[in-house]
């Protein structure tokens, strides 16, 4: 075959593959929000309607007024919102003191520290469920949303100092030194001067923390068993009935779900890549 | 590194590891040596063994060697990490990885936002999605297809949990990759090229040499969180009857759902250790990278 034939075949079916992967990578995700804005009869059909024709709210509406299982939306959104952010807010402050150690000193348990760290990411979940459980009973805190907080902060921790301690590190040390030379304080050192420059690298590691915790269905669903406490994840269930499933309620839902995780995703989606690759990839 | 940078005492260095120490000690390390313990117990959801558990040394393990269904789930859990990690995810996030090195970057990051998209939504979310697309009933492939009433999920359980899997985790190993190939010196491709080596050659003899560590690094990682993914418990919750009961979804029925807390603590303990070799694996591959680097 003619060479020059040969490389526009490969050329057209290269751009085949392409488009194919990016199908599969989009549809499920554009199917969400497609089914979100259809009526009823558009949805629970055996034909395919690739996009609402009209599109309708009535699910959007329904969904953000009446709420699911007897509470307004807002309400299980909220209890996702307090937790996930409460959990960032704790975890940011001790992600940050950690990171800063093990980046800039070499003291006494730091190797071990280190190895600790990437050792209890390991740990699964479910190793975890039942000890969790338990201690969550026995400390009150069953049912509460704080139990739930604090176990967010514990499991997104190790992660959160790995990935920080990348971006500790590639802020130059001289930076510092001067200023101290200078005649600032620790304090000021640390606060004027690194942390301005670190401030973008926990606001990605923060973010990766947040829709960890937003996402987080394993340990809601165990620990907490009122169903006005119930985090976002675990009230999708609700639309899912005995007979048949709302879907048109299920997809709405997961759309308003969404937002937050796409808006602040987008906001920090470079540096979150390169301190995601960064964490993975360096000792 | 020697030196006190952030003018911060050596002792007060220890003492800002100390929080997030304490907060690790008492949320991840203490549960999991507590997992141990149960694991040698008859502790029970209800009942007599709930209140008082008794220690009964190995007989979990002795009874998970002789049960069935512990077996069947190991099975399906290789052919998960295999199938979904091993070859779909590392297979397709080097070749979009690959697809895109010289596209320009607007493609180029739009494209990673889509496919990091699925990455990062919300677990409950995409199992509906992924439900809604391979229901029985109303499913869109069905509709796509022209195949009413076909059953996916409940016919091909294990394929239809693996191809979700490559489409959730694709993303990781295209970052990763990604990031390996701008480390390809393009003049050793170009010499390549003009050489007359063909794409499978370039990538045998010139990229893959340079990226062995990146590939080895995204192997580890991927198996390691497929293994303990529970995301499948929510499509098909290792149904129907237990064929696509992974691991961590037969923890949590044995455990959760019979009420076998101290047997589900034993199994745990085994996925524990299993993760720990992975750790340790993982551990050895950046020291060796970084001596390569120092020396």
């Amino acid at each position: 075959m003619n060479p020059l034939v040969r490389k526009r075949i490969n050329r057209a079916a290269l751009n085949a593959a392409g488009v194919a992967v990016f199908l599969f990578a989009v549809f499920p995700v554009y199917w969400m929000v497609a089914t979100a804005f259809k009526p009823d009869d558009q949805i629970f059909t055996t034909s395919f309607i690739p996009f609402p024709s009209p599109p309708s709210m009535d699910h959007v509406s329904r969904v953000l007024t009446k709420g699911v299982a007897g509470h307004s939306i807002w309400r299980y959104l909220g209890n996702s919102a307090i937790v996930a952010l409460s959990a960032v807010a704790i975890g940011a402050v001790f992600a940050l003191f950690a990171a800063t150690a093990v980046a800039r000193f070499r003291f006494r348990f730091r190797t071990t520290f280190l190895i600790l760290l990437l050792i209890v990411q390991m740990v699964p979940a479910e190793a975890l469920l039942i000890p969790l459980f338990t201690m969550v009973k026995r400390l009150g805190l069953y049912d509460q949303l704080p139990g739930l907080i604090v176990i967010n902060v514990g499991l997104s921790l190790p992660f959160s100092v790995w990935m920080l301690r990348t971006f500790v590190a590639a802020v130059p040390k001289e930076l510092e030194e001067a200023s101290w030379i200078d005649g600032a304080s620790r304090f000021t050192t640390f606060w004027k001067v690194l942390f301005p420059l670190v401030a973008p690298g926990l606001v990605a590691t923060s973010i990766f923390s947040f829709i960890t915790a937003w996402n987080e269905f394993i340990f809601a669903l165990t620990l907490i068993g009122d169903q006005g406490k119930y985090t976002m994840p675990i009230a999708l269930q609700f639309f899912v009935g005995q007979r048949s499933t709302d879907w048109g309620g299920i997809m709405a839902a997961s759309t308003l779900m969404t937002i937050p995780v796409l808006i602040f995703f987008l906001l920090v989606q470079r540096r979150m890549v390169s301190g995601l690759v960064a964490g993975a990839v360096k000792g | 590194m020697n030196t006190d940078a952030a003018g911060l005492g050596r002792g007060r260095a220890a003492g800002f590891v100390l929080p997030a120490m304490v907060l690790i000690g008492v949320f991840l390390v203490f549960p999991a040596l507590w997992t141990i313990y149960l694991g040698l117990t008859d502790y029970r959801l209800t009942g007599l063994a709930a209140a008082n558990p008794r220690v009964v040394g190995a007989d979990n393990y002795t009874a998970a060697l002789g049960d069935e269904r512990f077996h069947r789930s190991l099975w399906l859990t290789v052919q998960y990490v295999l199938g979904s990690a091993v070859l779909g995810q590392a297979v397709l996030g080097f070749t979009i990885a690959w697809m895109l090195r010289d596209r320009p970057g607007p493609v180029k990051r739009i494209t990673e936002a889509l496919v990091l998209l699925a990455w990062i939504l919300p677990s409950s979310v995409v199992a509906f999605l992924w439900i809604a697309l391979l229901d029985r009933d109303e499913g869109t492939l069905n509709a796509l297809l022209h195949t009413p009433g076909f059953a996916w999920l409940l016919d091909y359980p294990m394929p239809s949990i693996i191809v979700f899997n490559v489409w959730r985790g694709t993303a990781f190993s295209m970052m990763l990759y990604g990031a390996a190939l701008e480390n390809v010196p393009p003049s050793q491709l170009e010499t390549a090229r003009l050489a007359g080596a063909s794409t499978l050659q370039q990538l045998r003899d010139v990229v893959f040499p340079a990226i062995k560590g990146h590939v080895l690094t995204n192997l580890l990682l991927i198996s390691l969180w497929t293994f303990n993914d529970f995301t499948t418990f929510q499509i098909t919750a290792g149904g129907p009857e237990g064929r696509s009961e992974i691991l961590p979804v037969y923890i949590y029925n044995v455990a959760l759902r019979d009420g076998q807390l101290g047997f589900g603590a034993a199994i745990s303990s085994v996925v524990l250790l299993i993760n720990l070799v992975f750790a340790f694996a993982y551990l050895r591959l950046l020291r060796g990278r970084r001596e390569a680097v120092t020396s």
